[in-house]
């Protein structure tokens, strides 16, 4: 074939462009480590890879929560043992109330530590965060959660917002727990009624009804609160004398079939009478005819007391009551109230924390899927990218070879010229 | 003898010419488009002797140009597609990293935006996060408006490169006007004027550098020219002008018109090859294309975010105001549409964009049948919409409104004819803008909070009621007057009803299942679970103070997944990033594509222009060897003068 001299020097020139270009490539491949240089190198890949990027940003972002929700919670289960060991405190001193031998001035001492367990109370209820934040307002974070009213009580402030965030693709946990939920919402056994309402015998009467307390809250729900309110009527026996009751409805009538009991007073003298899950303690002479009302509470005795007003209203007993027997009697009302509602807190305060618990269990897990996922993820990113160094370099090498060679045959040929004999 | 000197002669003088030639070979080796050339010989006629016929020497009778038309029209043909996917491929490689490049990518862009979102979901009480995501979104908008912006400017480079292509073309075709014009006068005594050949290849080899063109050779030995599908741009001594000249529906691009005598035509659809087809290939197939689906992502972004945003509250308790501008903006409105010049009226169409989810990446061509009615084609698959009218009221057939856009309740008054091009997300990337300025604007926060009273026997819970849908913006007084007390009545079956009696509602609950309920307008969603009994309340109100309420924040980040875009005609559609990655695909897959046919294009150049060279280029070595060869020619024929001298000096000295 017959080839022209342009010819010949624009092949020679084409094809060290061409070998150049194809080495400097592999150079930077090379020196980015990078297979793919732009999408255009392979399209498909590059998708993929957009796509994992998202993902690897996702995980490390989930990181970030789970990191975020380790610490939030962390800090709420540190604030609770608190709030348990000061219940446990407060419930150590209900029993040692219960003393008694405990003379005015123990019961004042008492008091006296009770007070500051309220106080201590009240001010880990209204625990903030590094930020500010009140932990337990739910949305209402900016404002304090617990209240102290004039009269000594307590209100609750906040709502029942909960806030959760992402920790994986359809996985949200929950970060911080209302109060209202914690320390509010809490069973009061204390939520009947109760009143007197003796027989005039012309002496001084001291027969009396104590606190109503709800033993059996399902019973209570479908027996009792329906009624709205029954009395216990004391009936006599042969000789006249006090020897049993009977409940009657809310308008004064014998319940159909009719309820009675017998008086049976137990070690301490005291008459326990349960009825629809309620039960009540009569103390003192029992005269027949004498009427006991229970009803369905309001004011204080409510479904639920908060586990401040619970510790409250056992302070001001103890400091309120003195050594008659009416104080003696209502001390033991209140302490055995005030046990009983501080366990349900106790118990509260408890199913939080091993949801807590839980939380943190799924927050642990997820780490791990997480950290697996971004493993995977790294590699496949890396196996779509990533350049093979021994591929390259000895590609490199190849490269370098045959541009050198072609560099040195094109001197070589165009060199060769008959005009160089033309002499 | 006079008949030696007179044959010495003629070789002397027919080395002569050989020798010229090859140095005119020589000389010319690196003009372009140049053939070799050769000297065509033969005897001179012979004279009747007694002896028989005797020759009386040599003549050059032509100088041909080795040649071949067939390898020259391939050259030709190779060129004009080599040079268009040229200019294509530089085009879409710099989109190609530009769509790609982290520092303006728009997939970390949007990354960084959803992160900030979530470290504020963290904590939506906190200023400094509200405070970065605000200036996330700003770097988002930045972004989709460099990305514009460095589109835009590659249009702006075709523009001028479309105007001096078509100088070029012009000039080029001027020239060959001209050596048409010279080719058959120098033609006219019968010889082939070489050089005049060899340029007039050459320039039109140039011109099919610049545009595709096909040639038709005429009796005359002139050539004509047309491009496009049959548009003459060289007609024997006369040249058309090509000249780029702003569009007329759009005259941000660029349009070539053939100019012949005093009439113009619009050739920019028919063109193709040569740079100029390159060019206009990348705008169309991907240059608009690009634009148009940042322009959507970017509708999609701010018309969501500002919809969600309007659901909830912000950090002072007012209704949430938008992050973005308003994409119906009445400037927005305006741009998106453009009329001819030729329409008889002077009314501007307003383009409202209804829902971004049904937007496409197409344009529209919009033409008036009446003064009301119109139909509307759809470019990217040229189908026709409609027809439609601007009177008709929803639910009425003709109703103004498809893929997403509302055309419905326009001020200005058409004419029957009158013709506009829809670009509905062409400019929409460059004006994606925030607009809030403070932190505490952004709504968190949802707008009501749900409460169990403290008085009820059972362990009901309530969720947080969730606003899914409301007027925008919300009723802020009445929700703030809101204070419903929902009674449960429990059925027994895991069923109960909840009853309100201001607002009087009555609504069938199923425990553990959302169940929603409207009030003026505004309708929300929440669960009952646990075990409520009957006559438990549960009050739901305002959100008054809720700043740690993240219920509206993580309907926003769930934006991130959802499917916002490409849901037109009943299509599932997908979400912002992989409306990224779909872009970024198309175009790397166009990038690779073009790639191929440019390295294939380019072999078939070097292909035909090796044959071409092959055959026509100058091969100095072929030449030396034809130096020594005439030069001994030269030398042998002057031989034969001297031996005719000698001869002849013979005979005169044995005459003494």
């Amino acid at each position: 074939m017959r080839i022209s001299t342009i010819q010949a020097f624009n092949t020679g020139v084409r094809g060290i462009q061409d070998n150049y270009a194809a080495a400097v490539r592999t150079q930077e491949q090379i020196s980015s480590g990078k297979r793919i240089l732009t999408p255009a190198d392979d399209p498909v890949a590059s998708v993929r890879l957009l796509q994992l990027d998202q993902e690897a940003s996702k995980l490390s972002q989930y990181k970030d929560n789970l990191t975020a929700a380790t610490n939030s919670l962390t800090q709420q289960e540190a604030i609770l043992n608190s709030v348990n060991n000061v219940l446990q405190r407060v419930r150590e001193i209900t029993l040692e109330a219960g003393n008694g031998a405990l003379d005015a001035a123990g019961r004042q001492a008492l008091a006296q530590e009770l007070a500051e367990r309220e106080d201590e109370l009240y001010s880990l209820l209204n625990s903030q965060n590094a930020r500010g934040e009140y932990l337990f307002g739910g949305y209402q974070s900016d404002s304090q959660p617990f209240v102290k009213n004039p009269d000594g009580s307590y209100t609750y402030a906040g709502d029942e917002g909960q806030r959760s965030i992402q920790i994986g693709s359809a996985k949200m946990v929950a970060i911080n727990d209302n109060g209202k939920q914690l320390f509010v919402d809490i069973g009061n056994v204390n939520r009947v009624e109760t009143a007197a309402d003796l027989v005039d015998t012309g002496e001084d009467r001291n027969a009396r009804i104590s606190l109503g307390v709800v033993e059996n809250k399902g019973r209570y729900d479908t027996e009792f609160y329906p009624q709205g309110s029954v009395s216990i009527r004391i009936t006599d026996d042969a000789n006249g004398d006090a020897a049993g009751y009977e409940i009657l409805d809310d308008d004064g009538n014998p319940m159909v079939p009719p309820v009675t009991g017998e008086l049976q007073a137990n070690a301490s003298g005291s008459y326990e009478i349960r009825y629809a899950g309620v039960v009540v303690t009569l103390d003192g002479e029992l005269e027949p005819g004498d009427q006991f009302s229970i009803s369905v509470g309001s004011g204080e005795q409510t479904e639920k007391r908060s586990v401040l007003d619970s510790v409250r209203l056992l302070r001001e007993t103890l400091e309120n009551t003195d050594d008659s027997t009416e104080g003696k009697l209502q001390r033991r009302d209140m302490l055995a109230i005030s046990l009983q509602n501080i366990d349900n807190a106790k118990d509260q305060v408890l199913g939080v924390q091993t949801s807590l618990g839980a939380r943190l269990n799924v927050i642990e897990s997820t780490m791990l899927e997480n950290d697996e996922a971004t493993l995977i993820n790294t590699q496949v990113q890396s196996g779509l990218e990533d350049l093979d160094y021994a591929e390259a370099l000895s590609r490199l090498s190849m490269q370098s070879i045959v541009l050198e060679a072609a560099q040195q045959s094109f001197v070589k040929i165009s060199g060769l010229n008959l005009f160089n004999y033309l002499r | 003898m006079a008949d030696l000197f007179s044959i010495g002669l003629s070789g002397l003088r027919a080395a002569q010419t050989n020798l010229s030639i090859t140095g005119q070979n020589i000389t010319n080796v690196n003009t372009p488009g140049y053939s070799r050339q050769t000297a065509v010989q033969s005897t001179s006629p012979a004279s009747f002797t007694g002896a028989g016929y005797m020759g009386s020497g040599t003549k050059v009778t032509d100088v041909q140009r080795i040649y071949n038309q067939f390898l020259t029209n391939q050259v030709r043909t190779t060129t004009s597609a080599a040079a268009a996917n040229l200019a294509y491929n530089m085009q879409i490689e710099e989109l190609n990293s530009t769509l790609s490049s982290t520092a303006s990518g728009i997939t970390s862009g949007l990354q960084s935006y959803f992160d900030a979102l979530q470290t504020a979901i963290e904590d939506p009480a906190s200023l400094p996060a509200r405070q970065l995501f605000l200036s996330e979104a700003e770097g988002l908008a930045g972004r989709f408006n460099s990305v514009h912006e460095q589109l835009s400017t590659q249009n702006r480079f075709i523009n001028q490169q479309m105007t001096t292509v078509a100088q070029q073309v012009t000039r080029l075709a001027q020239s060959v006007a001209g050596y048409n014009d010279a080719i058959s006068k120098a033609a006219a005594n019968g010889a082939a004027p070489n050089d005049l050949l060899d340029a007039r290849d050459e320039a039109i080899r140039q011109l099919s550098e610049y545009v595709g063109v096909t040639v038709v050779n005429q009796d005359d030995h002139s050539i004509n020219l047309f491009i496009g599908s049959g548009q003459p741009l060289v007609v024997g001594k006369e040249a058309s002008i090509l000249q780029a000249k702003p569009g007329l529906s759009d005259p941000s691009r660029l349009d070539i018109q053939l100019v012949s005598g005093n009439s113009a035509q619009d050739v920019t659809d028919l063109i193709s090859g040569g740079e100029l087809g390159g060019l206009l290939r990348y705008r169309d197939d991907v240059l608009d294309q690009a634009l148009n689906a940042l322009g959507r992502m970017s509708l999609a972004i701010a018309s969501e975010f500002n919809q969600q945003l309007g659901k909830g509250l912000d950090l002072n308790g007012q209704v949430g105001s938008n992050l973005f501008g308003d994409i119906n903006s009445p400037e927005y409105m305006e741009l998106r549409s453009r009329g001819r010049e030729s329409n008889r009226s002077d009314a501007s169409l307003d383009v409202r964009i209804d829902d971004t989810s049904q937007l496409s990446t197409s344009d529209y061509e919009l033409t008036f049948t009446s003064d009301t009615e119109f139909t509307v084609r759809r470019v990217s698959d040229n189908r026709v919409l409609g027809p439609f009218d601007l009177n008709a009221a929803e639910g009425e057939p003709g109703y103004a409104v498809f893929d997403g856009l509302d055309l419905t309740g326009q001020s200005g008054n058409f004419l029957s004819g009158d013709r506009y091009l829809l670009t509905p997300t062409r400019s929409a990337a460059q004006s994606l803008s925030v607009v809030m300025t403070e932190p505490q604007q952004l709504a968190f926060a949802s707008p009501l909070a749900a409460q169990a009273s403290l008085d009820n026997r059972g362990t009901g819970n309530v969720s947080q009621p969730l606003l899914t849908e409301g007027p925008q913006p919300l009723d802020l007084a009445r929700l703030q007057a809101l204070g419903v007390e929902f009674s449960y009545a429990d059925n027994g079956d895991g069923t109960g009803v909840l009853t309100s009696t201001s607002p009087p509602l009555s609504i069938d609950v199923t425990l553990g299942q959302p169940f929603s309920w409207e009030v003026d307008g505004h309708t929300f969603s929440m669960t009952l679970s646990g075990k409520p009994l009957d006559g438990d309340t549960f009050s739901v109100g305002f959100n008054e103070g809720g700043v740690a309420d993240n219920r509206n924040a993580l309907a926003l980040a769930g934006l991130q997944t959802k499917q916002v875009l490409g849901q037109g005609e009943g299509a599932r559609g997908f979400s912002l990033l992989d409306g990224y990655g779909d872009l970024v695909q198309r175009v790397a897959t166009f990038t690779a594509q073009s790639r191929t046919e440019t390295e294939a294009n380019m072999a078939m150049l070097t292909q035909a222009t090796n044959n071409r060279n092959s055959v026509s280029a100058v091969n100095l070595d072929e030449e030396a060897a034809s130096l020594i060869q005439f030069e001994q020619y030269y030398n042998a024929s002057a031989q034969i003068i001297q031996v005719a001298r000698t001869v002849f000096d013979t005979l005169i000295s044995s005459m003494r």
